[in-house]
């Protein structure tokens, strides 16, 4: 199976569906008073817990996507999944297990966040990601290259994100 | 499979009706048109099933499961409130986290009945509406009938709940359906795919075996056609190019106008071989002279092929005398080395002629006709010169040749003319030194000219002249005989020379039946002796021919004895009364004790076979007492008188009788 996928990746790749996170650059946001959240890096021998202010000192960068619920596209602000595992050593896992809020859990493989580019967004068109708009932590990735790519999921698109766990 | 009846039964007729070309044509293009089906029924199939999966990638279930949670913990927020009577700020911040949930999982409901509009999700939808807008409601009253919307909202997340619980079964139902519908297209898929694959291998397998045997037969016309080819133009004994392929080649040459030469060559005494050794010697023997002569003019670019029988040709692109002889020479060696066959060791001998492009008309305007009846006029030159011979074509041998022909032509002439006379020659007895009778000869008064017999006989022969010469002599005889025996008391007897030629059927034995008839000479006084000049191949049909003329009387004679064609194996055959030794026999008997010691030995073999001997060509009175010491009691030769007219011979018999009564 992990073979067969890695086929389908470099068959993607050289048809150029597959956006790669270094294909875009990073982005300057001003300073915004975000929505309450954090999130939980757990490696199992050590914890993080980020506060979205926290997330944004990393390198920012921008999307423009609609999404599952949401036709028209919007600008998500945010940092890339694998630098956020990074900063705690989750960036080589096989599989993570990310936690929302409201107890949505789901198993996200080391293939996604290395082939695509997965934004953990913390602003929406510039503002905070409120809660109602499934923030203020969310999931995003390009709605198209998510369409393409038949091994994607909508359960990775996590909103409400809490923590993030390597998978036993 | 092409083995059984039924299959064979098939194929002739798919072959007959539309031929197996066509047929597998047919085959391919019906398997690639079940292959171009086959690929649209899998991906109509592969398209009904990424439908059904729709249901999968649509998270129905888990809305269902997770909205059933967000009323709960609303509902729990709300509940607890009321048991406490009053709401803190921990508690409106938990209820606002929890409307906050709903009304974001009323957004994905939202999405759901856009994308599954079915009544049970369109009442859950509005469950979660209600209780959504119920709670903001609440929110912006300020929490101010605490009481009644707790109580309010436990109906309101009952009635969603039951209207969740109606949507995840309906959910379920809609994923087990899906889950169906991909298995039976999956199990018609599977069911077509191997109905496909069946299908696709009888006719697959019928397309091969017909390919095969459109491929077999196409090998099987090629391999006949190369066959006929190469028989059309290679003799199949010798492997060597035939005439067919020879001509094409020398029209070749003539065409590039290259200087060349062309060769023709003939087995010595090939039907000997055959004879005597049988046909698989004889083939053996063409064999190897094929295989030798191949190698030889190969090394000097040739060609060389075989025209028919024992004749073989060849062309060199070669007109240098030198050459030209050093081929020859080496060749004569070549075949001086036995041949070996069924342990027989045999010897290739041949003549061979030899003409060149530039001794024909100069090599200008030069025909393959021309260049053949020069090749062909030096061959009989070889031949004429004896076996192991080879001639050059010059300019000198038309002569001959022409002279040849006009002395051919001039014999039926000369017959007619009565040109023709016959000359008699003693037989006598070296014990009494009598005349007891004659050889007839022919001889041939052209223009006053005697030709010598040894020009026109063999040329008679040669061209079957020869049998109307023969019995011009033997009715002139045979009449003669009549004559000079009337009323003498010792009657004379007479010989005539037959060829070889009469005994291939029985006309002569009514002819001398004629001759005997009409001039009345008793039987026994002619002897008919054979001259076995050209070869007879039908022993029985000679032994049954002799064997009728002996009934009718005459004595048979072998004559020239050793020479020719004459073999033991001859002697054994043919049941002759009388065998005359050939001079050659006779000439060396004084100088030498071998050839005395050959004498001897005929002699016995004469004598042990009941015939009684001849001797001929006795010359001196040595040579007579010689064979007359070895028993042998008649001869002929000069020294007894030589061919004379018939008048001189009367004269000059009449004489020596006269003499040897007086001496008596």
């Amino acid at each position: 199976m992990r073979y067969f996928r890695r086929a389908m990746i470099g068959w993607m790749m050289l048809c150029g569906t597959v956006p790669l996170a270094d294909e875009i650059s990073p982005v300057t946001l001003d300073p915004i008073t975000h929505q309450r959240a954090s999130l939980r890096l757990d490696n199992g021998t050590q914890q993080v817990t980020l506060s979205p202010a926290e997330l944004e000192e990393l390198e920012t960068y921008r999307i423009s996507t609609s999404t599952p619920w949401r036709a028209i596209a919007a600008d998500f602000d945010g940092v890339l999944l694998r630098d956020v595992l990074a900063l705690n050593d989750m960036q080589d896992l096989d599989a993570i297990r990310v936690l929302a809020e409201n107890d949505y859990a789901v198993e996200i493989p080391n293939w996604v966040w290395r082939t695509h580019l997965v934004l953990i967004a913390t602003r929406v068109d510039g503002a905070p990601h409120k809660r109602r708009e499934r923030g203020p932590l969310q999931f995003v990735m390009l709605h198209d290259a998510y369409t393409n790519d038949p091994a994607m999921s909508e359960g990775y698109w996590v909103w409400m994100a809490a923590a993030i766990e390597p998978v036993e | 499979m092409d083995d059984s009846p039924a299959s064979s039964r098939f194929f002739v007729l798919l072959s007959t009706r539309l031929g197996s070309r066509v047929a597998a044509g047919v085959a391919i293009l019906i398997l690639i048109c079940m292959g171009i089906g086959g690929a649209f029924k899998v991906q109509a199939a592969l398209k009904e099933v990424a439908a059904t999966r729709a249901v999968f990638e649509v998270p129905i279930m888990r809305e269902g499961f997770m909205a059933m949670n967000d009323i709960d913990r609303l509902n729990s927020v709300v509940q607890q409130a009321k048991a406490s009577g009053s709401i803190s700020a921990a508690d409106r911040d938990a209820f606002e986290f929890a409307i906050d949930l709903l009304v974001v999982r009323v957004g994905s409901f939202e999405r759901l009945v856009r994308t599954n509009p079915t009544r049970a999700t369109s009442r859950a939808y509005d469950a979660l509406v209600h209780a959504a807008d119920r709670a903001n409601q609440e929110t912006q009253d300020g929490f101010r009938g605490l009481f009644t919307f707790a109580n309010d909202f436990l109906e309101l997340a009952s009635e969603a709940r039951v209207a969740l619980v109606s949507y995840l079964d309906n959910a379920r139902h809609l994923q087990t359906d899906a889950l169906e519908r991909q298995s039976q297209i999956l199990f018609s898929l599977t069911l077509f795919l191997i109905t496909l694959l069946i299908g696709m291998t009888l006719i697959g397998t019928c397309a091969i075996l017909l390919l095969r045997r459109e491929v077999a037969l196409r090998h099987g016309r090629e391999q006949a056609e190369r066959r006929a080819d190469y028989l059309a133009h290679f003799d199949l004994l010798t492997g060597l190019p035939n005439r067919q392929k020879f001509q094409e080649h020398l029209d070749d040459q003539l065409a590039q106008i290259a200087p060349m030469s062309m060769l023709l060559l003939d087995l010595d005494d090939f039907k000997g071989i055959n004879d005597t050794y049988g046909h698989a010697a004889g083939d053996a023997v063409l064999r190897r002279f094929a295989e030798r002569l191949s190698k030889r003019v190969t090394s000097y670019n040739g060609l060389a092929a075989r025209l028919g029988g024992d004749e073989f040709a060849v062309i060199l692109p070669q007109t240098d005398p030198a050459t030209l002889r050093r081929f020859c020479g080496e060749f004569v060696q070549d075949m001086e080395r036995p041949i070996r066959c069924d342990g027989l060791s045999l010897l290739g001998g041949f003549c061979l002629g030899l003409a060149t492009s530039k001794a024909v008309s100069n090599g200008k305007n030069l025909t393959a006709e021309c260049l053949l009846r020069a090749t062909d006029i030096a061959l009989y030159e070889a031949k004429e010169a004896g076996r192991g011979a080879y001639k050059f074509y010059d300019a000198s041998m038309e002569k001959r040749t022409a002279d040849r022909r006009a002395l051919l032509d001039a014999i039926p002439k000369a017959l007619d003319a009565k040109e023709f006379f016959v000359v008699y020659q003693p037989k006598i007895n070296l014990e009494t030194l009598e005349v007891y009778g004659f050889e007839a000869l022919i001889r041939w008064n052209r223009d006053g000219v005697v030709v010598p017999p040894e020009e026109f006989i063999p040329l008679a022969e040669e061209h079957h002249l020869i049998k109307e010469l023969d019995l011009y002599v033997m009715e002139h005889a045979v009449q003669q005989l009549v004559d000079w025996n009337r009323g003498s008391s010792a009657p004379l007897s007479v010989s005539v020379n037959l060829s070889g030629l009469h005994f291939v059927n029985a006309r002569i034995v009514d002819h001398v039946r004629r001759i005997l008839k009409e001039t009345n000479l008793p039987p026994h006084l002619l002897t008919l002796e054979i001259t076995e000049t050209v070869l007879l191949d039908d022993w029985t049909s000679v032994s049954n021919v002799l064997d009728q003329l002996r009934e009718l009387g005459p004595k048979i004679s072998l004559d020239d004895f050793g020479t020719g064609f004459s073999s033991l194996a001859y002697l054994r055959s043919i049941a002759a009364d009388e065998l005359k030794i050939d001079r050659s026999f006779v000439t060396e008997l004084v100088q030498s004790q071998e050839a005395r010691f050959v004498l001897d030995a005929v002699v016995d073999i004469a004598r042990g076979l009941g015939m009684t001997i001849v001797v001929e060509g006795i010359e001196t009175d040595a040579q007579a007492d010689i064979v007359r010491d070895f028993g042998c009691h008649n001869a002929q030769g000069f020294l007894f008188g030589g061919p004379k007219d018939a008048t001189t011979t009367f004269d000059l018999y009449l004489s020596n009788r006269t003499k040897l009564d007086r001496a008596g």
